[in-house]
């Protein structure tokens, strides 16, 4: 029974890993570079390996991780006929990013709603903000790790003080997003924030409470000029040019883009520049089922603490995507920003990782609840 | 937690709806800078759909006219126009 119920997902995993295998070896015999030669090797028996051994060790959410890597595979296919050593460099923020999924499904054995995780991961969450702010120059973003910090605090503190407890860190690190002028980022913690209170509190008072306060910061946000002009500039036209100028199926020659048309170290460009619009789109839609099986994960957790943990990652995730997506294609004057796992940034694809490591750490937990039921229930009778 | 899991399934309805119309969206944008106008789509319905209400003067005032680059993605060589040296990063 175990193995009809997975045996799609095995089979998925090999379709992926035979596309990322014939994307990367089509280049290979094309220019006859030995690193893609290397990188088609490497990439497709990394996805093998991690699909078998740490699957199936930590009992892991076959879905969630096969999407995770096939599209952190996609990241480094998109570099790899261009520039086949940024993409070897890509396939090493990758194998980190596969450790931190890791680790993400190993600490949430660890993490229990208390006083303790609440203070500490809403200390950490604000600190890391906070320190953005006042140090301008960081080598490194750490606005994704503080985002998921957060959304530990407040499924901490809803489990253990209510709702208008687990406001306030979230409060707090909007008005820190908006005075570094990150509005999308402050408007996907604010609205994570108020449809997580929505959906485990769901008292109305705290609801409006908390709507006037979020809806005051960013009136007073605008007020104070925090806000940047939302008006379509010439970056965003190059954008859309960029993305659509190889056509369908791409141009069919290696290409290399500039330095200017590579707005926030997003690999979508040269995605579609590669492998044309077709292949980006369809890349794209697969955010979909990761979304679906996300929510899926937090609706059948047993724990409120689990629950609403698992939404939060997923809301934190996927919000980000249409933001991302509507500002590259030029539809609204959103800032640009990379597309979740599809960036160069190690500290960005790293957290995320861990967010889905999280999500599939809780899948195993639920799993192995029901198990558990199972034997009760054996035992019942 | 019956009731939080109800909302659970509304949000999740909430994030696809929100994806679905954001794909839609960029399709549109695409095909619009790629010079593909949208009425041409009406052309891959069958027959037996209604055809498409005639169009009134304002309208065709509206009718995308292809730009310069969608021109220069069509006809790269046969045309003696010269891209600007500042976009042309892929040496058409």
């Amino acid at each position: 029974m175990n193995r009809q119920k997975s045996s799609p997902r095995f089979r998925f995993v090999g379709a992926a890993a035979l596309l990322v295998l014939l994307a990367l070896l089509a280049p290979a015999l094309r220019e006859g570079d030995q690193r893609l030669y290397l990188l088609a090797g490497g990439v497709t028996g990394a996805m093998l390996l991690c699909m078998i051994i740490p699957a199936r060790l930590f009992s892991l959410d076959r879905l969630i991780l096969s999407l995770a890597l096939y599209l952190g595979a996609v990241g480094i296919i998109s570099l790899a006929p261009a520039n086949p050593d940024a993409a070897l460099i890509q396939l090493l923020r990758c194998s980190v990013g596969a450790v931190a999924l890791m680790i993400g499904a190993m600490i949430i054995r660890i993490i229990t709603p208390s006083m303790l995780t609440a203070g500490i991961s809403s200390f950490l969450g604000l600190l890391l903000l906070a320190g953005s702010l006042l140090v301008s120059d960081l080598p490194f973003p750490f606005t994704e790790a503080a985002l998921v910090l957060l959304i530990i605090s407040f499924s901490s503190l809803l489990v253990c003080h209510g709702g208008t407890a687990a406001m306030i860190p979230g409060v707090i690190g909007t008005v820190l997003l908006l005075l570094q002028g990150m509005t999308v980022e402050a408007f996907v913690l604010a609205l994570t924030v108020l449809l997580l209170l929505w959906s485990a509190d769901g008292r109305l008072g705290i609801m409006l409470a908390a709507f006037v306060v979020f809806a005051g910061l960013f009136w007073g946000a605008a007020q104070l000029g925090y806000l940047p002009a939302f008006t379509l500039t010439e970056e965003h036209s190059l954008s859309l040019s960029t993305l659509v100028s190889a056509g369908l199926f791409g141009s069919g020659e290696t290409v290399l883009l500039p330095e200017t048309a590579l707005p926030a170290s997003s690999l979508i460009y040269p995605l579609s520049e590669n492998y044309g619009l077709i292949f980006t789109g369809l890349t794209l839609l697969l955010y979909l089922p990761l979304m679906l099986r996300g929510a899926s994960v937090a609706g059948t957790a047993r724990s409120r603490f689990h629950a609403v943990m698992a939404l939060g990652c997923v809301l934190i995730f996927s919000l980000r995507i249409p933001a991302a997506l509507l500002a590259a294609f030029s539809v609204l004057p959103l800032p640009l920003t990379p597309l979740p796992l599809l960036t160069d940034s190690l500290p960005d694809l790293a957290v995320q990782m861990l967010t889905l490591g999280l999500l599939c750490g809780i899948s195993s937990v639920n799993e192995a609840n029901l198990a558990e039921d199972a034997h009760l229930a054996m035992l019942a009778k | 937690m019956k009731l939080m899991r109800s909302r659970f399934r509304m949000i999740s309805l909430l994030l696809a709806c929100i994806f679905l119309l954001t794909a839609v969206l960029c399709t549109v944008s695409a095909l619009k800078q790629a010079g593909i106008p949208l009425p041409s789509a009406q052309k891959l319905l069958p027959s037996s759909v209604s055809p498409a209400p005639e169009t009134s003067p304002a309208e065709e005032e509206l009718t995308p006219v292809p730009t310069d680059s969608a021109t220069d993605e069509i006809l790269p060589e046969a045309t003696d126009i010269q891209p600007d040296s500042e976009y042309n990063i892929y040496g058409l």
